[in-house]
């Protein structure tokens, strides 16, 4: 099975941990308040029908980031 | 200002009871602050942001108590203008709000986690705090409990379970707030390095204390040492020099010891915030599906969805443009009834006309829009509370993205077709700047309400009504088009408005999806009361003040000489018929004059009360040569009237105006009189109409009126040729779809971009555009017909 490296890559359905944030200083740092810090569990729930923008679970809430963003969250897979 | 003047006197009266309401978005928040302070409340404004704060009382016997309302935020890191507003404030640093000297903070129970990381960050600050444990029955559903004493126990703070919308807990809350102490400040476990890095920060800070304005905290230590460039580091760099600033540089370096120190202080907290959970929560296993996850696999399907979102905004369409019909005829009679009222009971003059033309004018322009836009507002704010305006955002990001927009744009952009106005106060939810200025900008392209009478009357007198193509009719397809023509003029002046305009920091797309809610009345009503009032209090102050104007513009300077002149002539038609009944008294031997005629008491009856069956014939046939005469006199009375009122307009102020700018409209294919009812028009698009109809001697009309539009068919420009021609009509209704006349969205747009420079750019961009178009209009429909 081949690792996802970061969330925009994740299957709808599948989870990833969350291992390093990339991208710029304040985008990081928003995302580590809304709960993607590095061991963070995360959800892939669904993709809007326009392809973009993506819906995560994280922290027991709903998230949606864009590709461009979820691209910049470093994740590895999570033992089922 | 008189919010500012109730802030001072409340600061005194309730020194010692001021509580800030902090917390996540979607937490329930402003519904608690609902119930702990009822309907009145206050809108308290900073200077240069769009945030705002709520400020409301609560009185009881042992004393008030006020409450301020702080935007929802997911963290003290501010890295915008707006988002250090809500922080100083909090802090009592800003005049605008009462300093609090307690805080509650809104957590909740369903997620936990993300909640408690600002809580962190408001127990560093010290300040005596009540948690306000909230959704704990939606928590409960899914299989969550949380353990309210555990968690104060951790915290160190009271902690209460409260259910705003039942009112549960909200007693208990109060009497928390009464009791509630000064605790420690919070002191987490951030690595060696990072806290003797605050240390040295904290120190420099407190030591320059004087140059800053305010009494640094360790956690504004914190602040500057963590977060990027942003309006702290700002105020630092200006206030205390480069010096502290490249300290900290060298600072940030050792604290982060290789990582970056936001993601230190993250894993700081997220490590202290596991701890405490393990103490308070219990989750069941629960692998079952949510109640709004379901829903959501509806309403966000590709088709489903899709067609449910279509289904929902085109009932919001429709409820906008039909069902407000109604209201909309309502509040125009009412107003034209006024008017009558006004004109009956005043004498004819100057303050007859600044009353009826002038102030009621501007009133009925202002709420003859109201039901359409509170309609509006109802079908938001219950979308809003139902939980749907976030998935509508997320359906649209993609479409929107492409034109350097967000998701939510969408419901401003789509508002701006019923009023521009509501569409740019409702961009306040657009987090990132340069994509709210953007669709600030966009806004008036939409093709708002105010431009259908304009529409409604071109068609309707020059585009002919056929069917085309075997199914379409031409002046709906018309109507579609001028609709087209904003938004397709919108996509490029998107991409100019990025580009040219535009740079700076972009924050990136970031929505929580929260669970969805059944919307409350309450909340409702309360959001269309606000929203209502605060739309008639912008777009009405402004729009009857430029109405004055434009009246004063359109009557002055009054020509006594055409007065007279008029004056004269309907002396004349009076005369004339005075001798018409000395004729027929003569002429039928019923009396020896007119006079003696009206007092025949036969005829008398007939003419008063309409009693002409016991008329002999004779005296039949003078009574209908009476009524003739009357009916003619009537006739001319009028005609003069609206001749003498079309002169004095030509030689108002706004008639030279008009004059004065007839070159520079020629190659639209208008004269003086299409430019003066343009200019005219500058407080509200739709007042052309009414200009029309008087400059063009028929007096009141409305776009519906058949004189008008006969008129306006008939009308002649001084070489004979006719003045309204296809080309002519498609040149006005391609302006009135792209210039920028109405004063209330400029004076809004300033309101909410704080600056002259938007409003500016918007009507010299808008107007510029909408010439060059009915210029290309009018030149390409000439050459082909």
């Amino acid at each position: 099975m081949t690792v996802p490296r970061t969330l925009a890559a994740l299957a709808v359905g599948d989870r990833g941990r969350v291992t390093d944030l990339g991208g710029d200083e304040h985008l990081q740092q928003r995302l580590l308040e809304l709960g993607l810090y590095p061991g963070a569990e995360v959800r892939l729930v669904r993709i809007a029908p326009l392809g973009d923008p993506l819906e995560f679970e994280v922290l027991g809430y709903h998230l949606s980031l864009r590709r461009v963003e979820a691209g910049s969250v470093h994740i590895e897979a999570v033992d089922p | 200002m008189s919010e500012a003047t109730v802030v001072t006197e409340t600061t005194q009266r309730h020194a010692g009871s001021v509580f800030a309401l902090v917390g996540n978005p979607n937490t329930g928040k402003s519904t608690l602050f609902g119930a702990l302070t009822g309907v009145r409340q206050k809108i308290a404004n900073f200077p240069g942001v769009t945030v705002e704060a709520k400020i409301g009382h609560r009185a009881r016997q042992e004393g008030s108590k006020t409450f301020v309302d702080l935007p929802g935020t997911y963290s003290l890191a501010a890295r915008s203008p707006d988002e250090r507003v809500a922080i100083e404030a909090l802090l009592g640093r800003t005049p605008e709000v009462p300093a609090p000297q307690g805080v509650i903070l809104v957590v909740d129970a369903g997620s936990l986690d993300r909640n408690l990381y600002l809580a962190t960050q408001v127990l560093e600050l010290g300040l005596p705090t009540v948690v306000a444990l909230t959704m704990g029955d939606v928590a409960e559903k899914r299989g969550i409990q949380v353990d309210a004493a555990a968690l104060s126990r951790a915290l160190g703070v009271p902690v209460v379970p409260i259910n705003a919308p039942r009112g549960e807990g909200i007693d208990a809350l109060i009497r928390a707030l009464d009791e509630v102490e000064r605790p420690e400040p919070l002191r987490l476990g951030y690595p060696e390095a990072f806290a003797s890095a605050v240390s040295e920060l904290e120190a420099v800070l407190a030591s320059r204390a004087h140059d800053l304005g305010w009494q640094p905290r360790r956690a504004d230590a914190l602040r500057l040492l963590v977060d990027g460039e942003g309006p702290l580091l700002e105020e630092v760099r200006q206030k205390l020099g480069g010096e502290i600033v490249s300290r900290r540089e060298a600072l940030r370096a050792e604290a982060g010891g290789g990582r970056a120190p936001s993601l230190v202080e993250a894993q700081t907290r997220y490590g202290q915030i596991a701890e405490w959970v393990r103490t308070c929560r219990r989750k069941e296993d629960r692998t079952g599906v949510t109640w709004t996850e379901r829903v959501d696999a509806i309403l966000t399907h590709k088709l489903w969805g899709t067609l449910v979102f279509v289904v929902v905004m085109g009932v919001l369409f429709q409820s906008i443009f039909s069902w407000s019909g109604y209201f909309m005829d309502l509040m125009e009679a009412g107003v034209g009834q006024l008017a009558e009222l006004v004109s009956a009971t005043l004498p004819e003059g100057l303050l007859q006309g600044l009353i009826v033309d002038g102030i009621l004018g501007g009133v009925a322009g202002v709420l003859v829009f109201l039901p359409q836009i509170l309609i509006l507002f109802a079908f938001i704010a219950v979308l809003e509370d139902l939980g749907y305006m976030t998935r509508a955002a997320f359906l649209m990001d993609n479409l929107m993205a492409r034109f350097s927009l967000s998701g939510r744009s969408f419901i401003p952009l789509l508002s701006s077709f019923a009023c521009a106005v509501p569409g740019i106060m409702g961009a306040r939810v657009v987090e990132d700047r340069p994509t709210r200025l953007t669709t600030i900008f966009l806004a008036p392209f939409m093709s708002c309400s105010a431009r259908l009478p304009v529409y409604t009357l071109m068609i309707g007198a020059f585009i002919p009504s056929r069917t085309v193509l075997g199914f379409l009719e031409l002046q709906g397809l018309v109507l579609f088009a001028m609709y087209f023509v904003g938004i397709l003029a919108a996509i490029p002046t998107a991409w100019v408005v990025q580009r040219l305009l535009l740079k700076g920091h972009r924050s990136p797309f970031l929505l929580e999806l929260p669970s969805y809610k059944v919307p409350r009345l309450k909340s409702v009503v309360l959001v269309l009361w606000q929203r209502g009032g605060a739309f008639v209090r912008r777009a009405g102050t402004i729009i009857l003040a430029v109405s004055i104007v434009v009246w004063a513009l359109a009557t002055f300077p009054r020509s006594e000489g055409i007065s007279l002149d008029y004056a004269a002539q309907i002396a004349n038609a009076e005369t004339e018929y005075e001798q018409r009944l000395d004729q027929l008294a003569e002429t039928s031997g019923l009396a020896t004059d007119g006079r003696g005629l009206l007092d025949d008491p036969d005829l008398k009856r007939a003419l008063e009360d309409g009693a002409t069956k016991e008329l002999a014939p004779p005296r039949r046939r003078v009574f209908e040569e009476i009524q003739d005469a009357r009916s003619k006199l009537e006739t001319t009375r009028a005609a003069l009237e609206n001749d003498e009122r079309a002169d004095q307009l030509e030689h108002s102020y706004l008639g030279r105006a008009g004059h004065l700018i007839e070159p520079a409209v020629r190659p639209l294919g208008w004269d003086w009189r299409i430019g003066m009812a343009t200019l005219a028009s500058f407080p509200a698009r739709e007042v052309i109409v009414a200009t029309l109809g008087t400059i063009f001697h028929i007096g009141a009309a409305d776009e519906e009126s058949d004189t008008l539009k006969g008129v306006l068919r008939k009308a002649q420009r001084p070489d004979g040729s006719r003045l309204f021609t296809l080309a002519t009509g498609l040149s006005i209704m391609v302006f009135f779809a792209l210039c920028a006349q109405c004063a209330a969205t400029l004076a809004t747009m300033r309101r909410e971009t704080n600056s002259w420079r938007w409003p500016l750019a918007s009507f010299f961009y808008m107007t510029s555009l909408a010439y060059i178009a009915a210029l290309a209009v009018y030149q390409i429909t000439t050459a082909v017909t």
